[in-house]
């Protein structure tokens, strides 16, 4: 009795107490709140009558502002006025109150919306409202809470309609007069577009149209988004993504695991030091994986697009039509321009011709701009716009007059350029851009070498006889790029490796395959129909098997026999991949011994990673391509060099020194012994302690005793 | 050392170099930028400071303005002196209050909802509130009397029950100096019906009501219930709603081009201006306000009453107290209760109240104990007949 009673007093002075209790029994602590709610209200006349309050008064509203929000939801009705009373009192002198107060109210609104007290479309109107007031504080509470509530309704997935008449609400907003609104909404739609709240192709569209908004920012904003991150841009992404994935593999501990098991045991500096590692190795990971979604997420939103050419076309349209606007934001326009074009192989062909004044050495970001062109290059592009293209930065860059750097950039370029589109080179300018393999910078001959490279693999016919290497399976194989020609294959390419007639178990292995996927018949019935006709075939292509390889023609029958009559399994596409493989190789092998030399291999190498890249993402060039050199332009200068040592150094224990932390450092044994218990410290006490001989004494004195009459 | 010597040697006539794209200095520049700055004449600042000084100041050479500004510092010993500064120059100068009532209202009743200030602050910002209302009439009080309420107000409901009972007191004195602003306050009656029903709550809390609070309370019910549930409050408002405030034009107040203005309650109570509406009559007269102040205030009287009557020696003034405010109260619900509209609701609420048992053990208390119990008794009798006729009460 006295507890409760003890406890009761004390919440008469103190609200978060009174707030525990009210929490845990409401009913029969409902006068308590009744009376606070009452408290409030007559200080919100007070504020009515008395618009500026004095600076001491604020806490104590701000603690009755909090008490209520947390408590009101246990008392529905009650907590239904107190929001609609906040409501309007934010819509109605939003503006006018103190900042502190009204970031205080949107709290106690947010809690209240937390625990379905408030109306949730009210409360997001409000806060767009709210938007306007020159707060920075409260301006970015209520950027991150209305992300928050989309969050809630995502994840909560209750009110579909709800999610759908708030969608359409923030897409109004984006056409708000007043900049900071429209601002506020495009930045809630990114960001709850990023974060997957609400991915979907209606959003994108919306921001796409901002695209296009009469306030530079917002089309800023608009732009970088669909750009993706620049470091994406720039290709710098591989390396981390790699080291990542093992991180990963090695410890799948999260922060909290890591956190409790710290807790727990002793806390030795070692433990300590690893508890950072392993906080900052789980923040790298959260970071890469953001990292990794938004880099995802633009190209998604890219192929959300509704009408992806009537986009670029009217994109394409105000870059060329404002002169007067910055360059930085034509330069974004032109970037997005380009990726949408490359992206979905649009038909924009101004967009070339527009690009041929910007490409000039002198002119500013000409890398990116460079960059732009490559990725607008796409094989659908007409061979005659391409060949103006490439003509262009041939005279402009591709030239003796031209620095090293402005010719290795052109060169890269232009192989960034034809390894899209082939069929656009000529033979006279290929010979004309092949005869830099032998300029004496090293950067240009080796750009020219990527250039060979390339072509040896597409079209060798178009390079002098020396620079097309020797003969491979592949090239026999090759066919001419052409524009517009299709080259799909009705089997798949290297099935002749396999044998024709397959063995017991490997049947048995593809008939559980079969039934395991039982779910379409009609597919099993095609394939209980074909093999009569593949039986003849299969014997003319086991004639042609026998009698020689070298045939093509026999080749690509045995191999459209083999991916006909069967399904190939896994282990078996593994097999054709390293036929294949082996094909580009068998030259060197059977080759006269002689030895390539490493950037040779580098080169092979350099393009193998090119090709593979392009299968993933969005298989456009990066800037790192078009900057490629291959010696180091500029070395670095001492401070830089430290710089790095110092980085590397980080997190290293000083070698040698005794370390100068921890509890006992930097005092003297005499004060250490104040600290210990007087017993262990008695049996030490000066002079006491001291083991001296008669003789000792004896010695000394004389010496003190000759000393002072100054005899020695 | 000599070569280096003749070199340091300036010449008078040096060779210009001229370069392509340099524009070449002048050899000779005159500087016309003027700079100018401020003449501070000591003289004149001592004068200033000689006006200042005709200000009344308190004994520790602190203006008005000064304590008014110190009131609000965070320092609670600060605000102390300053209150004690305030009390000390408004005894000696009470001319200076009425001019300077916007800044000394706000500043000083905000006061009353301090949690921090010192029990030995209280009489001293007691004694300041009532020098400022009694040296006050009532219509210079009228503008600013909304702002003092809603500051009582917001005492009355704080968390804290010695900032609720210094907040009733200021409660009290007000109702006994402007009873007819009171009464039109909606504030008012609004609060203290609240801060009753609060009050009047079946916890724990009951155990630490002391009897002195039960009686501070059933005293300001008394004034209260004196102000807003006795007659004859319409004459003192209808005779400051006579007042006419005239503007005139051409200087003559009943030409042509004279406008006259009948404001309701006051020259400066204008609706745009004040938020709370103040009303004509109590708000007694309607129903729904008399039920919620009898659903509160009627437990509470009831419960003091059967109490003190238990008790060995029974406080013969209270219970004659509580007896008076059932009078009133009773002869406030006879009053309305005829009244047609929603009558109905207000006979079930008493219906409710005053049920049979309830009306039997007040009858049992009737003859009290004691020696001079009589004025009591006759109080208390009376009361309890009112009570029995509300109940017996059938329409016809």
């Amino acid at each position: 009795m006295s507890g409760v009673s003890g406890r009761y007093l004390a919440a008469a002075h103190n609200l978060g107490l009174l707030q525990e209790l009210v929490r845990k029994d409401p009913e029969s602590y409902k006068e308590e709140f009744l009376e606070q709610f009452r408290h409030y209200e007559t200080t919100l006349r007070l504020l009515e009558l008395q618009p500026h309050q004095h600076r001491m008064d604020l806490d104590p509203l701000l603690e009755v502002v909090n008490f209520l929000s947390t408590v009101a939801p246990s008392y529905p009705e009650h907590a239904k006025t107190f929001a609609t009373n906040l409501i309007d009192i934010l819509r109605t002198q939003g503006q006018g109150l103190d900042p502190e107060v009204r970031l205080a109210f949107c709290k106690a609104l947010v809690a209240l919306r937390n625990r379905n007290a408030a109306p949730a479309f009210e409360v997001l109107e409000l806060f767009f409202e709210l938007v306007k007031c020159e707060d920075k504080i409260l301006r970015k509470f209520l950027f991150g809470s209305i992300v928050a509530q989309i969050k809630r309704l995502h994840t909560q997935k209750k009110d579909q309609r709800l999610i759908t008449t708030l969608q359409s609400f923030t897409f109004a907003k984006l056409k708000d007069s007043r900049s900071i609104v429209a601002r506020t909404a495009q930045l809630v739609l990114i960001d709850s577009y990023r974060k997957g709240f609400w991915r979907d192709a209606k959003t994108a569209n919306a921001i796409a149209e901002c695209c296009f908004h009469k306030i530079a920012r917002v089309q800023v904003a608009a732009l970088k988004f669909f750009l993706g991150s620049s470091k994406d841009e720039e290709g710098l992404e591989d390396d981390e993504g790699d080291s990542e994935h093992e991180g990963k593999q090695e410890d799948a501990k999260t922060l909290k695991e890591v956190m409790t098991a710290f807790r727990a045991g002793k806390k030795t500096r070692k433990k300590i030091k690893n508890l950072e590692k392993a906080k900052k190795a789980i923040d790298k990971q959260h970071k890469a994986k953001k990292d990794r979604r938004s880099r995802e997420c633009n190209l998604i939103a890219i192929n959300d697009l509704f009408d992806p050419q009537e986009f670029a076309d009217r994109l394409f349209r105000s870059v060329e039509s404002k002169k007067s606007e910055r360059f930085e934001i034509r330069l974004l326009q032109i970037a997005l321009t380009a990726r949408v074009i490359g992206v979905h192989s649009l038909q924009t062909l101004g967009f070339y011709s527009f690009l041929h004044r910007y490409l000039q050495p002198k002119q500013r970001e000409v890398t990116r701009i460079l960059l732009y062109a490559a990725q607008a290059a796409h094989s659908l592009v007409p061979p005659d716009v391409i060949e103006q293209l490439v003509r262009v930065i041939a005279q402009n860059f591709i030239t003796d007059r031209n620095t090293a750097e402005a010719i290795t950039v052109g060169l890269n370029a232009v192989r960034e350029i034809l390894s899209n589109c082939p069929f656009a080179a000529t033979e006279e300018l290929m010979r004309d851009l092949t005869e830099y393999k032998k300029y004496k910078n090293k950067n240009v001959s080796m750009a020219a070498r990527g250039l060979i490279t390339l072509f040896r693999s597409v079209n060798p016919k178009l390079l002098h006889r020396k620079d097309r290497g020797r003969p491979t399976e592949a090239t026999k194989e090759l066919e001419l790029p052409e524009f517009g020609a299709d080259h799909a294959k009705s089997f798949v390419p290297g099935a002749e490796c396999l044998p024709e007639v397959v063995e017991e178990e490997e049947d048995d292995g593809w008939e559980e395959d079969d039934a395991s996927d039982d779910s379409d018949d009609d597919g099993s019935d095609g394939w209980v129909n074909m093999p009569p006709s593949g039986d003849e075939e299969e014997s003319d292509a086991e004639d042609g098997g026998e009698e020689g390889d070298d045939e093509p023609i026999n080749k690509a029958e045995k191999a459209t026999v083999i991916s006909e009559t069967r399904i190939l399994s896994q282990d078996e596409h593994k097999k054709i991949a390293t036929y294949q493989l082996k094909k580009q190789l068998e030259a060197e092998k059977g080759g006269n011994g002689r030895k390539r030399k490493n950037d040779d291999v580098r080169l092979d190498e350099e393009y193998a990673e090119k090709l593979a890249r392009r299968e993933q993402g969005d298989g456009l060039a990066r800037l790192n391509d078009i900057e490629q050199f291959h010696k180091k332009i500029r070395r670095q200068n001492k401070e830089e060099r430290l710089a790095q040592v110092k980085e590397g150094r980080e997190g290293r224990e000083d070698f040698g020194k005794p370390s100068k932390r921890g509890p006992h450092v930097g005092r003297t044994n005499r004060e250490l012994a104040k600290r210990k218990p007087s017993q262990m410290v008695v049996q030490k006490k000066r002079g006491k302690n001291r083991q001296r001989t008669f003789r000792d004494q004896q010695l000394s004195l004389r010496k003190y005793l000759q000393k002072q009459k100054g005899m020695k | 050392m000599g070569k280096k010597a003749k070199k340091k040697l300036s010449k008078d006539f040096k060779k210009v170099k001229l370069k392509v794209g340099r524009t070449l200095k002048k050899p000779a520049v005159t500087d016309t930028t003027v700079h100018a700055k401020k003449l501070v004449l000591l003289e004149q600042l001592s004068r200033c400071s000689a006006d200042v000084s005709n200000n009344p100041l308190s004994h520790r050479k602190l203006s008005l303005e000064d304590l008014i500004q110190q009131l609000g510092h965070y320092n609670k010993n600060s605000r102390k002196d300053a209150l004690a500064g305030i009390k000390q120059l408004l005894a000696d100068h009470e001319e200076m209050i009425v001019p300077n009532l916007r800044t000394l209202i706000p500043s000083v009743a905000r006061l009353v909802t301090d949690d921090q200030c010192a029990a030995t602050q209280l009489p001293v910002l007691r004694a300041v509130l009532e020098l400022i209302c009694r040296s006050t009439d009532t219509a210079s009080m009228r503008p600013h009397f909304a702002l003092l309420v809603a500051h009582f107000s917001l005492g009355l409901s704080h968390l804290m029950a010695g900032v609720k009972m210094f907040a009733l007191a200021c409660f009290d004195m007000i109702l006994q100096i402007y009873p007819d602003l009171c009464l039109g306050s909606a504030d008012v009656f609004s609060s203290f019906v609240g801060f009753l029903a609060a009050w009047e709550r079946p916890k724990a809390s009951e155990a630490k009501r002391t009897v002195s609070q039960k009686q501070r309370v059933l005293e300001s019910l008394l004034k209260f219930l004196n102000v807003f549930a006795a007659d004859g409050d319409h004459q003192s408002l209808s005779k400051t709603s006579a007042r006419v405030l005239r503007i005139s034009v051409d200087g003559n107040p009943t030409g042509p081009y004279s406008v006259s203005l009948q404001p309701r309650n006051g020259p400066f109570d204008f609706h745009v201006l004040s938020s709370t509406a103040e009303r004509l009559s109590s708000p007694l007269e309607s129903v729904d306000e008399l039920i919620k102040l009898w659903q509160c205030a009627f437990p509470f009287l009831l419960n003091l009453l059967l109490e003190t009557a238990s008790d060995e020696r029974p406080d013969l003034l209270l219970i004659g107290n509580v007896a008076r405010g059932l009078k009133l109260l009773a002869a406030k619900a006879a009053k309305v209760r005829t009244t047609t509209e929603s009558g109905e609701r207000l006979r079930a609420e008493l219906q409710k109240s005053l049920s049979k048992s309830v009306r039997r053990r007040l009858s049992q208390l009737c003859p009290l104990k004691g020696q001079d119990a009589g004025g009591a008794n006759r109080l208390l009798v009376d009361a309890v007949a009112m009570l029995d006729a509300l109940a017996a009460y059938r329409p016809a």
